[in-house]
């Protein structure tokens, strides 16, 4: 970068407040022509704010201060005349208007863009093929009739026909499947290579900005943290912050021996403006953390951290130890849950559409199945089948000692299958009544075990220690937990029934990445030391191979491959398990030990 | 300011309200039903503060006894209502099929007709009643509850921690009255004191068309009826009680809805 050309975005101590509140404190960033940056942070970091401050599309109330300039040039927004910012947004449903086609999104832009008349049609067609749709008949189509791959194509090539200089993308690929989102960013990477364009790219998810991005930028409570090149930081991160984030992170390479999360949770920004902000959960805390905001220093050529312990980091925190697998013990454990030929058809406008064709397993005493797939593989079908929350068109689900309950059960039947099986759901947010509190629900569910309930404060706060929560929390509302505590206190309320199969669906994919560790963490507790059965349902493999022994690959309504998990992973047989292992971003490239 | 002032104004004036219509018996000045034809459509004086009637009853005195139906009748409508309503909406909208589908169409044909031309004609037919407008008001009120509630349960049916609910092998009644009914309390209480609402002015409006307390009774409805031929001599006479409906209705909605505003927020805030 020399003075004649200035960067294609330099943002310099960007601040936002909320009617007094500090959001973003104050923050600088530039990105290279060409260059790609990632802005990684989890929930409340403030990535998305500065993501859409500089797109001027802040929602209203929120302020911002300080500059942003866009190759050089003051930038007011995405639809000033000037230079141009392309804007691609999470959800792909969403950010189609429903009542225009295809064609329709990209042709408006163009024609705002100046193309004439006569082209556009033609140049519709060119821009698609660009984001690799070859099939003239979507240009047509409606966003419903398009599934979340093709729209978030459709979006990014309504974003790219202002031709921008820059593409923000704010967690575009969060919401699709594995594949799919694979299939995204390689679709990203060639066109910013292709068209010269800078790319800063919004994620949670550290090993999706590796792979894509030549910078990574790590923010934290509305600051950032520490920013380097991606290779630098996925092999030797400099902060505390940056290193337990990639230590929460599950492996999807091998299993490790304890899952490490940051305990505690994100801080207000404008609570922690006179200290370090992330001073409450780190290891390496001294009380001058305390005293004031460390400055965002170069520790190395084009490496910043914002930690004034860098150097005296000691080696031996280095974070992940990949260990050989785990053997699964093939021993004469008896089964507790037999499932056989389970289907279910759903009714639709008077046609049926099978959700799930024939699927058997066996689920042994103490065994932790992991059921992998992408949405509409029919895993949370199975899972409302076993619970009876649907019932099945065919086939049996069988627990010992219960018998087949897949019909209508009566009142001793329900209970019998709830002290079978219980369930922790995947969104924290609605996981708990919102108008009782956490000591009331979990009293409820302590009632609905064959003894009766004697000493109930007593019960609910040991129910509560078990989990990792002080029995205090009794007396609070869910609305005051945040999504890890409340995420704890449903596993709570499912061990409460001590039942014999825990089954979770997706119990971590709602939770930030320093939070989803400590959860797996207590699910392989209670899979291990307890002896409950676990019946792991996810499609994220990291986690499977976190929690999992066994686990069952489910596509479009049926089994294609089941095993021990690390066989499968790490040798799998079918062509879609192949397509899905290949599809993980990875962070493992030289951290073995 | 959690609930803010107008909350505040607004229960006072119903506060006051509710312990007149306790005590109106000791408190009024003169016998609410006592006549004196000498002094017959006079004007406010020390004697009577808001003057008297055709035949000479002391206004203030009607007024502060009058309280009594104008609390009680919409009372008993507001909470009936939000009773059977409540029950009938966890009934339908938790076993679903044909009783669900009986229920609601059954709900659609009382909603079809105008509810207050319903209660003039029935009232009317019936041979009226301040008790017989109470009930026909309590049959037509409900079915709004109804459609809250059933809502409500198709909403939460839905939901995780129902989901979790029934996998506790709870019975949908404990389900339902546990798990739903808290949620949709602030609704229904705010509900509950529209109904009240809506209540008073439908038994004011009949008891001024003459069909609801009988011919005598002191009511600020019929209050209203009786003295429209002396509102040149003692306009005081149609002007209070039309003030105290009013004062009553109005306080009463901004309590259900600051009630509702503040029970909602507690389970999303803190």
């Amino acid at each position: 970068m020399t003075a004649s050309t200035p960067p294609a975005l330099e943002v310099e101590h960007l601040s936002i407040t909320c009617g007094g509140r500090l959001l973003v404190n104050s923050i600088s960033l530039h990105v290279d022509r060409g260059e790609s940056l990632a802005i990684v942070g989890e929930s409340g970091s403030g990535k998305s704010l500065t993501a859409r401050a500089i797109a001027g599309l802040l929602p209203s109330g929120l302020e911002s201060t300080g500059s942003i300039r866009v190759e050089g040039r003051a930038h007011a927004g995405t639809r000033s005349a000037g230079p141009r910012v392309g804007l691609l947004m999470q959800d792909p449903f969403t950010m189609l208007n429903p009542t225009m086609t295809a064609g329709d999104h990209i042709a408006e832009t163009l024609r705002a863009a100046g193309v004439p008349r006569g082209e556009i049609s033609g140049e519709v067609q060119r821009r698609l093929g660009e984001v690799g749709i070859t099939d003239p008949g979507v240009a047509k189509r409606y966003p419903f009739e398009l599934s979340g791959g093709m729209s978030q194509r459709v979006a990014l090539a309504s974003a790219l026909a202002i031709d921008p200089v820059i593409l923000l993308a704010d967690e575009p690929t969060t919401a699709l499947d594995a594949t799919t989102q694979a299939d995204v960013l390689e679709l990203l990477r060639s066109i910013q290579r292709d068209r010269g364009m800078s790319l800063v790219f919004i994620t949670h998810d550290l090993r999706v900005a590796f792979d894509l991005c030549d910078r990574v930028l790590v923010m934290y409570a509305g600051t950032i943290m520490e920013k380097s090149p991606a290779a630098a930081m996925r092999d030797e991160p400099l902060h505390p912050y940056t290193i337990g984030l990639l230590s929460s992170i599950p492996s999807t390479e091998g299993y490790q021996e304890s899952l490490r999360g940051i305990p505690g949770s994100v801080p207000a920004t404008h609570t922690v403006t006179d200290q370090c902000s992330f001073a409450a959960r780190c290891d390496h805390r001294i009380d001058a953390c305390l005293e004031s905001a460390p400055a965002l220093r170069e520790v190395e050529p084009r490496r910043w951290a914002a930690c004034i312990r860098i150097g005296n980091l000691s080696a031996a925190d280095t974070p992940i130890r990949v260990h050989t697998p785990r053997v699964a013990s093939e021993d004469a454990r008896h089964t507790v849950l037999s499932v056989r030929d389970l289907s279910k058809s759903y009714r639709l406008a008077g046609s049926s559409h099978p959700a799930l064709g024939g699927v058997s397993f066996d689920l042994r005493q103490g065994e932790a199945l992991g059921i992998v797939g992408e949405s509409g593989s029919g895993k949370t079908t199975i899972a409302r089948c076993i619970l009876g929350l649907t019932t099945p068109s065919s086939g049996t689900i069988d627990f010992a000692g219960v018998g087949d309950i897949s019909g209508r059960p009566n009142a001793a039947q329900r209970r019998q299958r709830a002290q079978a099986v219980q369930c922790v759901f995947q969104d924290p947010y609605s996981t708990l009544n919102p108008m009782l509190s956490i000591g009331t629900t979990l009293a409820e569910a302590l009632g609905q075990r064959d003894r009766p309930l004697t000493d109930r404060d007593g019960e609910v706060g040991a129910l509560l220690e078990r989990v990792g929560l002080p029995a205090s929390m009794a007396k609070r509302r869910p609305a005051s937990l945040s999504g890890g505590q409340r995420q704890r206190v449903a596993i709570a309320r499912a061990l409460a029934v001590e039942p014999r199969v825990l089954l979770c669906d997706e119990p971590v994919a709602a939770l930030d990445v320093s939070v989803q560790a400590q959860i797996l963490e207590l699910l392989r507790d209670v899979n291990r030391k307890e002896g409950t059965s676990l019946l792991f349902i996810t499609h994220d493999l990291g986690v499977v191979r976190q929690v999992t022994e066994n686990v069952l690959v489910l596509y479009r309504g049926a089994v294609v491959e089941t095993g021990p998990t690390d066989a499968v992973l790490d040798d799998p047989q079918d062509g879609y398990t192949r397509r899905l292992v290949a599809a993980m971003p990875s962070t493992q490239t030289r951290q073995e030990i | 300011m959690r609930w803010g002032l107008t909350f505040w104004i607004a229960l006072g004036v119903l506060v006051t309200i509710v312990v007149i219509a306790i005590t109106a018996t000791w408190l009024a000045p003169y016998d609410p039903y006592a006549q004196d034809l000498v002094a017959s459509s006079q004007g406010p004086s020390s004697a009577h503060w808001l003057g008297t009637d055709q035949l000479g009853r002391d206004i203030l005195s009607r007024l502060m006894v009058g309280s009594r139906t104008g609390i009680i009748g919409p009372a008993i409508v507001a909470i009936c209502a939000t009773i059977i309503g409540t029950l009938l909406g966890l009934w339908s909208g938790s076993s679903g099929g044909l009783t669900d589908t009986v229920t609601m169409r059954s709900i659609d044909f009382v909603y079809a007709i105008p509810p207050l031309l319903v209660a003039i004609v029935l009232v009317g037919m019936l041979g009226g009643g301040y008790w017989l407008a109470v009930a026909v008001l309590i049959v037509l009120s409900a079915p709004a509850d109804v459609r809250i509630v059933r809502a409500a349960v198709m909403a939460q049916r839905e939901l995780p921690y129902i989901a979790a609910a029934r996998t506790l092998g709870l019975s949908n009644t404990r389900i339902a009255f546990r798990h739903i009914l808290p949620n949709v309390a602030p609704t229904l209480a705010a509900n509950a004191l529209l109904q009240f609402v809506v209540a008073l002015i439908a038994l004011s409006g009949l008891a001024f068309l003459g069909i609801g307390v009988s011919a005598g009774t002191p009511d600020w409805g019929l209050m209203i009826a009786e003295n429209r031929s002396i509102l040149d001599l003692n306009p005081w006479a149609v002007i209070a009680p039309a003030l105290c409906i009013t004062a009553l209705a109005v306080s009463v909605a901004v309590l259900g809805d600051r009630i509702f505003d503040v029970a909602t927020a507690r389970g999303t805030a803190r």
